[in-house]
């Protein structure tokens, strides 16, 4: 519930924020060309960048350690982003944006396990894990500086600290047993692997453009490039800790409406 | 000089390893889906519930069909049947209930039957067609052993299906096959076999950690090596010359003789590297020329540590010492035998992997050349267990001096007494053993059965020749050899020519045209390995 929690607050200060302004009533001297109260924009595009997991863990088996490491990577995926800002003052905007990105991919996973009979004879194992899943809300809060161009476009440069609400699939155990082995033991096929799955908050940033294309009074076409970034180590209970990467470069562009 | 004899003891010991250790394959009742319906009632005779009535039910319209009918072990005069479920004439495998009577009184009823069936129990296809799928989906080899047996096999989301059962036996495993007998499509497949395997932990003889394949019987750990093709057994005699005895007189091993440990932390050094350094072997000639054990059909190996307690070795006669202490032998059908050693001149003999790689040779011979053991054939005999035993170290050890490496000696991990090795293979003479031909002895004497164990090392010379090379003491020929690194070769071709190529009474001049058809084999006729085992036979004046 801490997600809901922080937007809703965000979005009150916002629009507080923007009723603050609206009580003010003082035009600026120098500002948009038009009294705007709020920025909604809905966009569609692509994360263009990929991000790579990896959860190295290890294990102990045939009186050895063995380990092992999937590796997944997030590829380039589509993604949903709306958002909302007020004018705070002049061309300063407050606002927050939610985006989406959902994933299920293959992973790929190699390790080693120690041979059953021998010792310092570990066998290079390599298999695909399927269902590796990656889902990302992410909520963008951004303070964006708005300047008009010519020919009713709008430039607009924004950052802000961004909070993912993460899930990724990691393997917590390969599947492992002497019903799994066949003499004479020197190699050993992947049999499988058990998953969990890390759902954890990471804060992380955000900073990115928008250039707006107003073809009227209050509706435009945007496009969008940000950057958001965030990370943290998890340590799965009796495993060993691993980083998890969140954002990516969004590119994405999509419909603008000033009030 | 105490040597490796191959000791024929008496006539019962022929028989010895038909009392070893137990089957590893057994019966295992395959995971049915989780359905049926489940009959269990206690009291039944004063009750008599829907149960009963139920089973009753299915026994008048040959629904159930008592399969087994077994005594009560624990109370007297109560019996347990067996009543497996039937369906139009044919079972339906996992149906089966068990009924506990009390003379004529029904005491309980448990089990699960199956209801809701449905089905044309009338076959499309025939049982060898049936077996011939089966067997299409098996290893190359592969046999249906018994009938296929045509039954109803519960199958997922409560369906049923008709089905020809049957077993499979291919090199490594025996399964359980279900092929549909309307469809012929493969409904199951699963192994039978069924062990309580476990993998322990050990100290050898001079410190080196193992691990060990062992099995678990009522929390207790034996040393039975399950997880090689060909099952192993290591029995301890606890030292005890009345057990050792008892055995020479009937050649009976008993599984209470199988060596044990309470928490599957091998202490006993003795018995570690016997059991270990056994499966070793074992495995060494299945990866390097692919052979199945000692008889190449997986024969099962046993191994007897601590035949006799190393105090003995101030108190027994001899001969008695020189077999039983000082020794380690080969006798029959897969049975090796490993002395404690006096702690004087020898150390335990199961501690060197090329003795116990050396006795186990012995058992490659006699089911292939059978190179009678005496004069040369003997010799030759004793020369390919050295060469084997050699190899296997390069194998499995790290090159090397001191202890638990690999080199050129025999037996330098069991002798502590000087000179440290009974052996040599690259410098036979260091010891007063012939590097040449010439140099023969014993032969047609009553000595070491001809001097088996004198002139095999005009062999094994030749060997370490022909893979590293050297200059003949006596020849004073210089052969290249053809490398370190390309010693599996040159295995590989002594191998070949002493288990295909060579006969029971193949002498010197055998092993060496033998050797160099199995070069001319393996590597062609103008090949340098074929170059230098004649040059390595030539220098040792072998021609």
């Amino acid at each position: 519930m801490r997600i809901p929690l922080v937007a809703a607050t965000t979005i009150a200060l916002v629009l507080l924020a923007g009723s603050t302004h609206a009580q003010t009533r003082t035009p600026p001297r120098r500002g948009p060309r038009t009294q705007e109260f709020m920025r909604i924009s809905v966009n569609g595009g692509m994360q263009a960048t990929t991000v790579t997991f990896e959860d190295t863990q290890t294990f102990d088996q045939y009186f050895e350690t063995g380990s092992f490491t999937l590796t997944s990577t997030v590829p380039k995926l589509p993604f949903f982003d709306a958002g909302v800002a007020v004018r705070v003052y002049r061309r300063l905007h407050a606002g927050m944006s939610v985006s989406f990105i959902d994933s299920t991919d293959t992973g790929s996973v190699t390790g080693d396990v120690p041979h059953p009979l021998l010792f310092n004879q570990k066998r290079t194992v390599t298999g695909d894990v399927v269902n590796i899943h990656r889902r990302e809300t992410a909520e963008h809060f951004q303070a964006s500086w708005t300047a008009p161009a010519a020919a009713g476009l709008e430039f607009s440069a924004f950052g802000g600290p961004s909070i993912f609400n993460t899930e990724q699939t990691y393997v917590t155990a390969l599947t492992l047993g002497l019903d799994k082995e066949v003499y004479p033991y020197d190699t050993f096929a992947f049999a499988g692997a058990t998953t969990a799955t890390f759902n954890e908050i990471i804060i992380g940033y955000n900073v990115g453009v928008d250039m707006t294309w107003r073809f009227s009074k209050h509706v435009g076409l945007g496009l969008l490039f940000r950057y958001a970034h965030g990370e943290k180590t998890f340590t799965p209970t009796g495993g060993a800790p691993f980083k998890v990467e969140a954002g990516g470069l969004h590119a994405g562009g999509g419909l603008r409406v000033i009030l | 000089m105490p040597g490796f004899h191959k000791v024929v003891l008496c006539a019962a010991i022929v028989a010895v390893t038909l009392f070893a250790g137990g089957s590893r394959l057994t019966g295992q009742s395959a995971a049915f889906p989780e359905r049926g319906r489940s009959l269990g009632v206690e009291g039944a005779a004063a009750t008599l519930p829907a149960a009963l009535t139920r089973m009753d039910g299915m026994l008048r319209v040959g629904e159930l069909d008592i399969a087994s009918r077994q005594e009560d072990t624990m109370i007297a005069g109560r019996a347990h049947e067996r009543l497996k479920q039937m369906y139009k004439g044919v079972p339906v495998f996992g149906g089966q209930v068990a009924r506990q009577m009390d003379g004529r009184s029904i005491v309980s009823v448990s089990g699960r039957v199956y209801e809701g069936l449905d089905l044309d129990v009338t076959a499309q296809i025939s049982p060898q067609r049936a077996s011939t799928i089966a067997l299409a989906a098996s290893p190359s080899g592969a046999n249906v052993h018994g009938d296929a047996t045509l039954g109803v096999l519960p199958v997922a989301d409560n369906a049923y299906r008709l089905v020809y059962s049957m077993d499979v036996r291919s090199d490594w495993d025996v399964r359980r096959i279900d092929v549909d007998a309307k469809t012929g499509e493969l409904v199951r497949s699963f192994s039978t076999i069924q062990t309580s395997t476990t993998i322990g932990q050990g100290t050898g003889v001079l410190g080196g950690l193992r691990k060990m394949s062992t099995d678990s019987s009522n929390s207790t750990f034996r040393a039975v090596d399950l997880l090689r093709p060909a099952s192993a057994n290591t029995f301890d005699f606890r030292g005890s010359a009345s057990r050792l005895n008892a055995f020479l007189a009937t050649g009976l091993l008993f599984n209470s003789d199988i060596a044990t440990d309470s928490d599957n932390v091998w202490n006993d050094g003795p018995t570690v590297d016997a059991h270990v350094y056994q499966g070793w072997v074992h495995d060494y000639y299945f990866k390097r020329y692919g052979r199945r054990g000692l008889d190449d059909h997986n024969l099962e190996i046993d191994g007897i540590v601590h035949p006799l307690a190393r105090s003995q070795a101030g108190v027994q006669p001899p001969d008695i010492v020189g077999t039983f202490i000082n020794n380690a032998f080969f006798c029959c059908d897969g049975l090796m035998v490993y002395g404690d050693g006096d702690g004087r001149f020898f150390n335990y003999l199961a501690g060197a992997l090329d003795v116990v790689a050396h006795e186990m040779s012995h058992g490659v011979t006699e089911f292939s050349s059978s190179l009678v053991y005496e004069d040369e054939p003997g010799a030759l005999n004793e020369a390919f267990s050295d060469i084997m035993g050699a190899s296997i170290e390069y194998f499995y050890q790290p090159v090397g001096s001191g202890p638990e490496k690999a080199d050129w000696l025999i037996a330098e991990d069991a002798v502590i007494g000087f000179p440290g090795y009974l052996r040599s293979l690259n410098n036979p003479n260091a010891v007063g053993d012939p590097d040449h031909y010439s140099l023969r002895r014993f032969i047609g004497t009553d000595i070491d059965n001809g001097g088996v164990h004198f002139n095999l090392t005009i062999a094994t010379h030749a060997f370490y020749l022909a893979v590293a090379g050297g200059r003949n003491r006596v020849s004073g020929q210089t052969v290249t050899g053809v490398g370190m690194n390309n010693l599996e070769r040159m295995e590989r071709i002594f191998y070949r020519g002493w288990v295909f190529l060579m006969g029971p009474n193949s002498k010197f001049t055998d092993a060496r045209a033998a050797t160099l058809q199995a070069a001319t084999d393996l590597y062609g006729s103008g090949s340098n390995e074929r170059n230098q085992v004649a040059a390595a036979w030539s220098a040792v004046g072998v021609n």
